[in-house]
């Protein structure tokens, strides 16, 4: 047990509400498990999942630890660059909609596929097992890797917030996650998706909100001191600058084809609802990918300063570390504010 | 928000103002797609 964490004498609310919020899923997990009755219940819901819950759920599942500590850290070391994360995102899961989503729902259903495996096995006329067999071994290296990532990101932001051992956090939420998703299976992703992706939009609305009114905006200093965070290119010019926003723009390669976006795509109960649940997903899409940056950008306001300057006197900085101006082109990143 | 002006707020903003401008042309677009192939299908229903 480590001492106390960000939140300070709020720690035990944030515990709390932790809490709560794993009983929820638990109570979706407990709830979804009376409606199963076949295998297919059980992957893809029965194809029976209407479209605003499966395009909140896409974007849940995809939005995930990288957005929520990611970005805002992205936007703390780097300035308004961090907006740029949505940069690759959006156009790619709009391609994926628009491509895939429609083509793979309708085929999973005529040859009765509920597995990527199984549609690839399909899809390839396969009849040895090799397809099936390397589909399911990668889905499950890497998606395994990405679940528990995400897991560590819950455990890891606990202990920030708290001061609990993350361990703690790693552990309790991994055996809820794991425990909901095998009672209720995709009708309790789905569902418990839709819940987060709600809690998800609406931090993200609130959040800058309470950050600009408390804080201000920084801007207007850091830009007459030719600081590089209100470049958005970090202050990199020329080659750099070009490579800086493809990276950015690279995040997205991954949407297509992403096992976890594709079989929401396969579950949802209507061809003809993808549009729609497009939309939604889309425009879910906006506020978290531009809210966390904003957010991250408070961290160069004089108040915000002040504090940090504050915390930060005993620790072996470097001797501009208190200084909100970062020269053009330098690649020095702040220290943490813990 | 004055302080606002000192961000390369076309470069910032743009892309996205884009993919909004992206999304309403699939939305629409898809919309008449859907309703055409619709029609196309009753008429090869009814014709049989």
């Amino acid at each position: 047990m480590a001492s106390e964490g960000l939140a300070g004498s709020a720690g035990s609310w944030v515990l709390g509400t932790f809490a709560v919020y794993l009983l929820v899923l638990l109570g979706i997990g407990l709830y979804s498990s009376r409606l199963m009755d076949s295998v297919d219940d059980y992957v893809i819901g029965g194809r029976s999942v209407g479209p605003v819950v499966t395009g909140f759920s896409e974007r849940a599942s995809e939005m995930s630890g990288w957005l929520t500590l990611g970005v805002p850290s992205d936007a703390f070391g780097t300035g308004v660059m961090a907006f740029y994360n949505g940069l690759g995102m959006i156009p790619a899961d709009l391609f994926a909609w628009a491509g895939i989503a429609k083509r793979l729902r309708k085929y999973t259903e005529i040859v009765k596929a509920v597995t990527l495996p199984t549609f690839f096995e399909t899809r390839l006329q396969d009849d040895t097992g090799y397809v099936k067999g390397v589909s399911a071994f990668v889905l499950m290296l890497f998606e395994g890797g990405y679940v528990g990532a995400q897991i560590v990101a819950a455990g890891t932001l606990l202990e920030v917030l708290t001061g609990v051992s993350s361990l703690v956090g790693i552990l309790v939420g991994g055996v809820i996650v794991v425990g909901y998703t095998m009672l209720g299976g995709y009708f309790a992703v789905a569902w418990s998706d839709y819940v987060q992706g709600a809690i998800i939009l609406a931090a993200f609305i609130v959040l800058p909100i309470i950050a600009f009114t408390n804080y201000g905006l920084p801007f207007g200093e850091l830009a007459s001191a030719g600081s590089s965070y209100t470049s958005v290119t970090a202050g990199m010019t020329g080659w750099a600058a070009i490579f800086g926003i493809i990276s950015y723009a690279a995040i997205g390669l991954g949407i297509p084809g992403n096992p976890h976006v594709m079989v929401r795509f396969m579950g949802i109960d209507e061809v003809e609802n993808i549009r729609l649940a497009a939309l939604v997903a889309q425009l879910f899409m906006f506020v978290p990918t531009s809210a966390p940056a904003s957010s991250g950008c408070t961290r160069w306001s004089p108040s915000v300063r002040a504090a940090s300057r504050t915390r930060t006197t005993s620790c072996r900085c470097s001797p501009s570390s208190s200084s909100p101006v970062r020269s053009r082109g330098s690649f020095w990143r702040p220290p943490s504010p813990r | 928000m004055p302080e606002s002006g000192s961000v390369e707020l076309i470069w910032l903003f743009g892309p996205f103002v884009l993919y909004l401008a992206m999304l309403v042309v699939y939305y629409v677009w898809e919309g008449k797609r859907e309703k055409r192939l619709r029609e196309r299908y009753e008429e090869a229903k009814h014709g049989q």
